[in-house]
């Protein structure tokens, strides 16, 4: 229950453990309350709204009052997301990133959980743990890899420009070249 | 042309949707008649009802009416399943509903399909879908908008996406299951608003293997379906390690994951105060209280639970899946393979901006987020930050849970909770046009929709879409810890 007078029992229970009855379940941000002895109480704790969303993420902020990103960011970023920079709305695309930001820039001040530990990199749902290769283990798996007709491992089991809208002589082709005319 | 007719082998046709949708006239020697063709008892009828359903509510992109004659005993034997068409086939062509993937057919099957292959199913098509499975609402696809069957179609009201298709195919009876994907809700939002049951496995448990890659650290392969039993079935016939899946979880945590696992008669489940929001519609407030009734009265038990990072979930989400999405669409140049522009390589000195800018708009969007949030300016600020928060995410979820996570080698809380219960949308299915107007004033209102479903996908955790009433488009989800996802099965079995 997280009305206002259970999230001040909840508070003193984790300080001096004294409201034996409230199980507190961590000593981090997530906490356990009480079991629910009654519907009435189910009922009265879903019937308070804790947050609004529009306004925690500021999605009702006035188009007038977004900050645009400047007409050279945006053409960088078309430049790099490899999409055309003529014949294009850069004003709608303007206004189109300010809104995405206003959104995603409220991570700016939120703080990181204190911990010295947080790595970027267990963000990925993978184990966090994971045993170090060694050379033996190297050698071992080189000597036991199978090459898989299946995805394409196997010599001559596909041909690379067989999906290509144009091709020549087994070779890809880019009509302009690589290099010419690019910033 | 809006859709091409394809012959295929000597039993396999893909119809011409065009001509089912126009009810036109169809040429002899691409269209089958269904009522002739030797197809297996269990897809007559859906073949027959098909063409109607498709005029109607666009559910699929492609159409497989080879005839099974095989008999066999396998352990999916006489089910027919539809697969979003993100998820390659090498019968079927495979475009992400978008201008890049128009014509392609892959060379291979992606290991979700082979296995069901394997397992006797029928594959009756490929479903529709937002383009690349970005959006929430079913609508942003070169195939046009996916009509929710819930409503008289003249409603014209949306499925939800972006596995639109799967959910109305299931809706409307035409396959016992839909494969879908999930990266941020996207498989439980349709469920929901098709009132049918979604599942979105732990990340890692279904291969990835031919699913063309979104947001590759959150996308999941998830089963629609009316009937727990029948997701149980094709749960267990897709669960497994796949080499070439690198994400896949390895055998040894499966293992340990198995060893872990008790079954329980009275479960803790928590309600989580952080989606108490004041968007929840009045008609989920009149339904839960009496589900939450049901569930004490049948012994088990209900705590409050608060869960304080949750609230930064979308923003983390549409910084961290712009990002991913950016890397992943580069390799569309049309150069290998997919559409090329017919005369340009090059466009204001950008390489393969003629053939990107096929893309749709929701999409161009993202990739330009995606290249904002991974430019050196904002990297640190925006990405390294969103991956802390995410981080310090699942460690919360690790604290109210009792189950261990083999992946964060979590012990578990021993006075922690089995499972939580969480709304699915914030909202009611709405007009197709009402949506569009709400997205394009800002794209924060259609991302929103996915405020309940986000947190779950960031943790990976195995996360169940019910319908609180039939044929109601009101759900709640069913969460367990990562990698329990028997337990989440076990009890919406045990009320169903």
């Amino acid at each position: 229950m997280f009305r206002t007078r259970w999230i001040c029992r909840i508070q003193i229970a984790g300080g001096i453990n004294r409201l034996g009855s409230y199980r507190l379940a961590s000593t981090g941000g997530a906490k356990i309350g009480k079991k629910f002895e009654t519907m009435d109480q189910i009922k009265a704790y879903l019937s308070e709204p804790v947050w609004s969303v529009h306004e925690y993420l500021g999605t009702n902020v006035e188009e007038n009052t977004l900050r645009l990103p400047p007409v050279e960011l945006v053409k960088k970023l078309l430049r790099l997301s490899g999409l055309p920079l003529e014949g294009v709305d850069i004003e709608a695309i303007q206004m189109q990133l300010a809104k995405q930001l206003s959104f995603v820039n409220r991570l700016h001040n939120i703080p990181v959980e204190d911990r010295t530990s947080v790595e970027g990199y267990d963000a990925r749902l993978m184990p966090r743990q994971t045993t170090k290769l060694n050379y033996r283990m190297l050698l071992d798996a080189v000597k036991h890899q199978k090459q898989d007709a299946d995805i394409g491992e196997v010599s001559g089991s596909w041909t690379a420009t067989g999906l290509a809208a144009e091709s020549k002589n087994g070779y890809f082709v880019v009509r302009e070249g690589l290099l010419k005319n690019r910033k | 042309m809006f859709f091409t007719a394809y012959w295929l082998e000597k039993s396999v046709y893909i119809i011409n949707l065009s001509n089912l949708i126009r009810g036109r006239e169809s040429d002899k020697t691409t269209t089958p008649n269904y009522a002739t063709m030797p197809l297996k008892r269990s897809l007559k009828q859906p073949l027959q009802r098909l063409s109607d359903l498709q005029s109607k509510y666009n559910i699929f992109t492609s159409i497989n009416t080879a005839a099974n004659k095989e008999q066999t005993n396998k352990p999916l034997t006489n089910y027919v399943a539809s697969i979003k068409d993100n998820i390659v086939t090498k019968d079927l062509p495979t475009t992400c509903a978008s201008h890049m993937l128009e014509n392609f057919k892959s060379p291979y099957d992606a290991t979700v399909v082979k296995l069901l292959k394997q397992a006797g199913v029928h594959i009756l098509g490929k479903t529709n879908l937002d383009e690349f499975g970005m959006g929430s609402g079913g609508i942003h696809s070169i195939r046009g908008a996916v009509i929710n069957p819930l409503y008289p179609h003249e409603q014209r009201m949306i499925m939800g996406g972006s596995s639109s298709g799967a959910a109305a195919s299931v809706v409307c009876d035409l396959v016992d299951f839909a494969l879908g994907t999930d990266t941020g809700g996207s498989v439980r939002l349709p469920a929901c608003y098709g009132s049918i049951l979604g599942f979105k496995p732990s990340y890692g448990r279904l291969s990835r293997f031919g699913v063309i890659a979104y947001a590759q650290s959150l996308d999941t392969v998830g089963i629609l379906t009316k009937k727990i039993d029948v997701l149980r079935k094709v749960f267990q016939v897709l669960d497994k390690y796949d080499a070439k899946d690198p994400t896949s979880l390895n055998d040894e945590l499966r293992g340990l994951i198995e060893k872990n696992m008790k079954a329980k008669k009275s479960l803790k489940i928590g309600i989580v105060k952080e989606f108490n929001h004041e968007s929840l519609p009045n008609e989920f407030h009149q339904l839960y209280p009496s589900f939450l009734e049901k569930l004490v009265n049948l012994g088990h038990e209900i705590y409050p639970v608060s869960i304080p990072s949750v609230k930064n979930s979308l923003p983390i989400y549409y910084t961290l899946s712009p990002a991913e999405a950016a890397s992943n669409l580069s390799r569309y140049d049309g150069i290998r393979y997919g559409y090329r522009d017919s005369k340009l390589d090059i466009k204001d000195g950008v390489l393969f901006a003629p053939t990107r800018f096929k893309f749709g708009r929701e999409v161009k969007n993202r990739i330009i987020l995606g290249n904002y949030n991974l430019c050196s300016d904002a990297f640190k600020n925006n990405f390294i930050k969103a991956e802390k928060l995410r981080v310090n995410l699942i460690d919360e979820f690790d604290r109210i849970f009792k189950f261990p996570n083999v992946l964060t080698d979590s012990k578990g809380n021993p006075e922690g909770l089995d499972i939580l219960l969480v709304p699915t949308s914030s909202k009611l299915p709405e007009t197709i046009k009402k949506f569009q107007e709400e997205e394009s004033k800002s794209p924060a209102n259609s991302y929103i929709n996915d405020v309940f479903t986000v947190p779950m996908s960031l943790a990976g955790l195995p996360t169940l879409s019910m319908p609180l009433k039939e044929k109601t488009p009101i759900g709640v989800q069913i969460v367990g810890q990562y990698g329990d996802d028997s337990t989440v099965l076990d009890f919406v079995e045990s009320i169903s």
